[in-house]
């Protein structure tokens, strides 16, 4: 069986490591199972799409197309009218929600970073066995892969589907809902594991570069610089979108560098 | 039949400060050899070159007549090691652990299943099975990573203070197993300060001192030798410590003093 070989029982070891090891374990912390953690990782996004239907939902559409437009009168400002783009008005809300992958993501990676990497408890019980080190490595390195794969995946699985329909909704040409669709998919999967992996980055590099007491000393400002990094990338994401529309005219160049404002505006092109 | 062979091991941390020099000594099938020495003298760094973790700076381990690095996982499927300081996953049961230990050593699921079940009853753990050993006791932990090192039945056993935590049953239990184990022909190397057990279950034993073997043999030869009537008293003319009951003396009146 494939559950007896010494690699995968290495792997689900791994696993179980990076769920329920780290600081604290074992000592009566809060020991939430898998399940209800992949559950609360996809809670924002779905959310945050829910909240979404008061700007796309048909009936809100109907309303403030037809009932505030017969209220105020027809209004005209510089040429535009209240007629509602979908595409243009989701802009924001796909630059938010590969923020929001991002951010959930590396916070995950932040949250688990003592027991991402094999630590002083894998050398201390592996290091005698039969096993080589490069199988240690390479079950810890494949899990990690796993690990961003099923957090790009779960954190981004209820607003994925809702998202798209919310936009796309009025919108009755089904090629067109598809490539918003698959867009969307792409963009915030790939923000995910950026910000997973980008996370896990600055962890090895620290991890090889100082030894271990300035590793355990460093890790504390590095965990809190990359906590405020993400806050402000959260909060500063209103604004983002209409800086990047400016871009198109000429506008500051500096908002190309931020990561999720570099995926968006491929996501534009 | 030599099971395992130490050939002029030395370990240098730092160029002029050898950890070990020149050690040399032969483990047979069926003996108990102990291995004992101030704080500092190499115990820890030999063990380690032993296990394979420690690349010696000169020498070689033989394990059956060939270098352990030439087929080090060969080696290591036929050892069986119990580590001085115990750092198991504090987040995994007792059992899990186990059985994580036992897949990992290619044991077949049915007779690991079993075997773990056996042993743990029989180390008197059986209740606490499920519980994550970050909630075990130090002797109960010591237990678990005991009964790690015998599941795979291995041939050469190295302990490390294995009876360090453990309480008088358990401790004697587990003196009783090292002479059983001894007897089916197994090679055990017991590392350990306390010198009372290491005259009662070693056959043998290595005294070191700032990593240079100071004495071998028998442990009534070593008190014959040293004249004293105990091991301890035996090693610590031996080693020329300081006078125990002087020092004991003067650690009270500092105590007591104003």
């Amino acid at each position: 069986m494939l559950s007896e070989r010494p690699f995968y029982r290495l792997l689900r070891h791994c696993v179980d490591r990076m769920f329920h090891g780290g600081e604290g374990s074992g000592t009566g912390e809060v020991d939430a199972s898998i399940g209800v953690i992949l559950a609360i990782l996809a809670a924002p996004g779905a959310f945050v799409s829910l909240a979404l239907v008061s700007k796309y939902g048909a009936f809100f559409l109907w309303f403030r197309e037809y009932y505030v437009k017969d209220l105020v009168g027809s209004l005209r400002r510089g040429g535009e009218s209240l007629h509602f783009d979908p595409f243009t008005a989701s802009l924001p809300d796909q630059y938010f929600f590969i923020v929001l992958s991002m951010a959930v993501a590396a916070a995950v990676a932040l949250w688990k970073w003592d027991s991402l990497l094999p630590d002083s408890h894998d050398y201390a019980n592996l290091a005698h066995l039969p096993l080589r080190s490069r199988d240690i490595f390479f079950a810890n390195l494949t899990t990690l892969l796993l690990l961003a794969a099923i957090l790009s995946v779960d954190i981004n699985a209820v607003s994925s589907v809702l998202f798209p329909l919310l936009a796309c909704g009025s919108r009755e040409v089904f090629s067109y809902t598809a490539l918003f669709f698959g867009t969307h998919v792409v963009s915030v999967v790939l923000a995910a594991a950026f910000g997973f992996l980008g996370v896990l980055s600055v962890l090895a590099i620290l991890m090889s570069a100082l030894p271990y007491r300035a590793f355990r000393k460093a890790s504390i400002y590095a965990r809190s610089a990359v906590l405020i990094f993400l806050v402000a990338l959260l909060t500063t994401s209103f604004s983002e979108p209409a800086k990047i529309e400016r871009l198109e005219r000429g506008a500051s160049a500096w908002s190309r560098f931020p990561p999720p404002a570099y995926s968006f505006c491929r996501l534009v092109e | 039949m030599v099971v395992l062979e130490a050939r002029e091991l030395t370990k240098c941390y730092l160029p002029s400060v050898p950890a070990v020099r020149d050690l040399s000594f032969c483990l047979t099938e069926g003996q108990v050899l102990g291995f004992v020495g101030p704080n500092g003298s190499g115990k820890s760094t030999t063990v380690k070159m032993l296990t394979g973790l420690l690349q010696p700076t000169h020498g070689q381990v033989l394990w059956c007549g060939a270098a352990i690095q030439r087929d080090l996982l060969q080696y290591r499927k036929r050892l069986g090691y119990v580590p001085e300081e115990i750092d198991l996953y504090p987040f995994l049961s007792g059992w899990e652990y186990l059985e994580l230990v036992g897949t990992l050593r290619g044991l077949p699921r049915k007779s690991l299943t079993a075997k773990i079940d056996a042993l743990l009853a029989l180390f008197s753990l059986a209740p606490h099975r499920h519980s994550a050993v970050g909630s075990y006791s130090k002797g109960m932990r010591q237990r678990i990573a005991l009964i790690a090192a015998l599941l795979h039945d291995p041939s050469l056993l190295i302990l490390d203070e294995p009876l360090s935590g453990l309480d008088v049953t358990s401790a004697m239990i587990v003196k009783h197993l090292i002479q059983t184990l001894a007897e089916r022909g197994k090679a055990i190397l017991y590392c350990s300060h306390v010198l009372e057990v290491v005259e009662k279950v070693c056959s043998h034993v290595i005294v070191l001192r700032k990593g240079r073997t100071l004495a071998y043999g028998h442990p009534a030869e070593l008190m014959k030798s040293a004249g004293q009537s105990s091991l301890e008293h035996a090693f610590a003319h031996l080693v020329e410590g300081d006078d125990a009951p002087q020092a004991a003396r003067d650690i009270a009146a500092v105590m007591s003093s104003v």
